[in-house]
């Protein structure tokens, strides 16, 4: 099947109970995305699929047969770094940076349909994205400073 | 007050780039020559009946 990654297309063979998550990161060697909890409950493999985000452990990669997936490893683009990347860096929105990936990507979710939210629509949508370090200040404040821009 | 160079300063963590690219690599994510990976099942199924593991066995974890 086809498979497009960060604008690559790959074509695949993969066995039917494959996760995505697992074809990301030990197929295509794209370990940005992580793998907290392998059950839905933490969203450190959140990636976006179709620019959708989604728990990419709950995902089987033949479900994104055709589909259009982007990682943290898409995000920036020719050595540019993306507002959120550069927002992250410059608030200290991370203390161990595990969630950092799937927090990053499921703001870029919410940024590209609502450019402007408020610090409840940011904190209600990463709702689904854990931070066991607790920095929850520093990344509603650098996903709202990333809105800005 | 003296003008101190580090102190009161707002200063990038060292590690922000990282992060921020998913560049960072942990203990999860280092391959080594000959190393062997396994998927450890969230749940457990148990044998119903004296036919051994049920259908419902990941495939993946039942031939390591």
């Amino acid at each position: 099947m086809i498979i497009k990654v960060n604008g690559r297309e790959h074509e695949i063979t993969v066995q039917p109970w494959r996760t995505l998550l697992d074809f990301l990161r030990y197929d295509l060697g794209l370990t940005g995305t992580k793998e907290g909890c392998g059950t839905g409950n933490c969203g450190s493999c959140t990636v976006l699929l179709e620019g959708i985000p989604v728990n990419s452990c709950l995902v089987l990669a033949i479900e994104a047969e055709g589909k259009e997936i982007t990682t943290i490893e898409g995000l920036s683009r020719e050595g540019k770094l993306h507002p959120l990347q550069q927002a992250f860096i410059e608030e200290g929105a991370s203390q161990c940076g595990f969630c950092t990936p799937g927090m990053i990507l499921t703001a870029k979710a919410l940024l590209d349909s609502h450019p402007n939210p408020t610090v409840d629509e940011v904190r209600g949508f990463i709702a689904g994205n854990l931070c066991r370090c607790t920095g929850y200040d520093n990344i509603v404040r650098a996903i709202l400073k990333a809105a800005d821009q | 007050m003296p003008e101190y160079s580090v102190i009161g300063r707002r200063l990038p963590r060292v590690d922000a780039l990282e992060h921020a690219t998913g560049a960072a690599i942990y203990s999860a994510d280092v391959v080594l020559p000959n190393m062997l990976q396994e998927n450890v099942p969230n749940i457990a199924v148990l044998p119903n009946n004296d036919q051994g593991l049920s259908q419902d066995v990941n495939p993946e974890w039942t031939t390591q």
